[in-house]
């Protein structure tokens, strides 16, 4: 492996890391504003399980309970949306240098 | 005029102070000093009780502020959000119909399996993105 792939797997690997943590408090803070009992558990539950069966989960179990989110804490969920945003950038450029240097270098 | 300029223009002409105005409109401090500087928007509640408290039209607070009606057509604009979030979830399953079926072909040729990975990673970063803007 390249010097340059660690760099990308690196990318990758911070982006994910940052997405899950920003979900798990966007989550968390959504549940508590809705007056669920645990909303830390929510928020693990939305942020592992693969395909994100987790999120879909939380956000069908939302839907009964209404939001009472202050204006700080809407201020913070968009905070937090534009940070998973850019997360998102770091983790989609990170994987497709990472697969184009992977073909490239002829390992796939 | 930016609403942010308005709102504290009319707020010192009034002589009030801003925990005075979080406290008649039930937010924060902060949240008002937020507005006052432009770095986020009030929402549609909160802008009709500042046309209340300061005596002022709703026409005057929105209309001179284009950044304002925009993030008000995009906060309240459900229809648009959900065929955005529609088009990306068939995105998504065309591209994973097109990979079940052409697998012989994909797999065959390196240069398409890059690409149907890179479309794969644009389709499910892009959906994730949609979701978490629904919160």
């Amino acid at each position: 492996m390249n010097w340059y792939e660690y760099i990308f797997i690196f990318i990758v690997i911070l982006g994910a890391f940052n997405t899950a943590y920003q979900l798990y408090r966007m989550v968390q803070l959504d549940a508590k504003s809705r007056g669920f009992k645990h909303p830390k558990i929510w928020g693990l539950l939305a942020t592992g399980g693969q395909n994100r069966g987790g999120l879909l989960l939380y956000l069908l179990s939302r839907r009964n309970y209404p939001s009472n989110m202050s204006e700080d804490e809407i201020n913070s969920m968009n905070s937090r949306k534009k940070r998973i945003g850019i997360c998102l950038i770091f983790l989609t450029v990170g994987s497709i240098c990472l697969i184009i240097s992977l073909i490239s270098n002829g390992r796939i | 005029m930016k609403i942010g300029e308005q709102l504290r223009a009319v707020r010192i002409s009034m002589k009030l102070t801003q925990e005075q105005v979080a406290e008649d409109i039930h937010v924060s401090r902060q949240t008002i000093s937020n507005w006052e500087n432009n770095r986020s928007y009030p929402d549609i509640i909160s802008v009709i009780k500042l046309s209340d408290l300061y005596n002022i039209s709703l026409d005057q607070l929105l209309k001179g502020d284009q950044d304002m009606i925009k993030h008000l057509n995009e906060s309240t604009d459900i229809v648009s959000s959900n065929k955005k979030l529609i088009i990306i979830s068939l995105a998504n399953v065309f591209l994973f119909l097109f990979m079940i079926l052409c697998n012989k072909m994909i797999a065959s040729n390196t240069i398409v399996m890059g690409c149907v990975m890179i479309a794969a990673v644009l389709c499910m970063t892009t959906l994730f993105y949609q979701i978490i803007r629904k919160f």
